[in-house]
């Protein structure tokens, strides 16, 4: 197959591509997304806990806890 | 004994590192596949009898299909799981499947619309197939919409766990919508235990793509489950181990 012939694609290149690239746009943004996400997520959660450290207390506040609970029990 | 494992994975702990330790084994196979499987339809796969090259949209349309559908019957079944036996980690496999579910539904409807053009003559009919596969993406939307509207992550679970069980009605309606009315859509032209409507040199690369598609979601949904599982256990005592 000639390169012409591969992005002509017998007359349907634009729709061929175009639906293989917005393909390509939406797997990569999908996998870089949630890849993105779990690791803000883990910074999000290391800067509490620096935070926690700093202040001196190694558990989390009565607060916290309290609203954790309440989140479990549901 | 045979449900050790199950309750063991099912403990947050146990599923954050499973996840991990799956995600690169699943991931890099997925993306070998599919560039294996996109250059196979591209390039050597000969161009069909009636529709000439656009049918090679179908490589990517049709994967995307099943995944729409497939994404979110695991989603109702995990809200299902979480709503009636409280689990935890259930409601959070859920929430890790709105987005990649959303985004196999959008790229089914784009493809679909772009293979439409030349093929019916159009972008976008009020057909059955195609109507009940907007419904989805709006289902897909509202879970979404629901999710971010909640503060306590408890409430935004059940709400959406609701709308995913009342939603995976429209499921079957997508599959035997082009059986139960005149759709402009062609009926199934794949078959896991029968023969296939396609011939055998055009169908390999649409199986290996269908799997290339399911390795993918289940590496994104290890990623989205693990980013998950840290929001919703921040302050457990097992997380600040894995933090430090």
């Amino acid at each position: 197959m000639t390169l012409h012939a591969a992005l002509s694609m017998g007359g349907y290149g634009a729709y061929v591509w175009t639906s293989y690239g917005i393909t390509l746009l939406g797997l990569s943004g999908l996998a870089i997304g949630a890849r993105h996400r779990w690791r803000s997520a883990i910074k999000k959660a290391r800067r509490r806990l620096k935070s926690r450290e700093s202040s001196g207390a190694m558990t989390p506040g009565h607060e916290e806890i309290a609203q954790d609970e309440t989140v479990s029990s549901r | 004994m045979g449900w050790l494992w199950f309750h063991r994975l099912s403990s947050p702990p146990s599923a954050y590192a499973f996840a991990r330790r799956l995600r690169p084994w699943i991931f890099w196979p997925a993306i070998i596949l599919l560039l294996w499987s996109a250059y196979e339809a591209l390039f050597v796969v000969p161009p069909d009898y009636q529709q000439g090259d656009v049918f090679r949209i179908l490589y990517v349309h049709v994967p995307a299909a099943i995944m729409s559908t497939a994404v979110y019957s695991a989603m109702a079944i995990a809200a299902a799981i979480g709503l009636i036996w409280r689990m935890k980690l259930a409601h959070a496999v859920a929430a890790a499947c709105v987005l990649p579910g959303t985004v196999f539904t959008a790229l089914t409807l784009v493809t679909g619309s772009i293979w439409g053009r030349p093929t019916w003559g159009t972008y976008w009919a009020w057909d059955p197939r195609l109507t009940s596969e907007l419904i989805l993406l709006l289902l897909y939307l509202g879970n979404l919409s629901l999710r971010g509207a909640f503060e306590d992550i408890g409430r935004a679970d059940r709400a959406s766990a609701v709308l995913a069980i009342v939603g995976a009605a429209d499921i079957p309606i997508i599959k035997y919508s082009v059986v139960w009315w005149n759709s402009l859509h062609q009926g199934a032209s794949l078959s896991v235990f029968g023969p296939s409507a396609i011939a055998p040199s055009m169908v390999a690369p649409v199986w290996v793509m269908i799997l290339a598609y399911f390795l993918f979601f289940g590496a994104v949904l290890c990623d989205g489950l693990c980013a998950e599982i840290v929001r919703r256990e921040r302050n457990a005592q097992w997380l600040t181990r894995v933090l430090q």
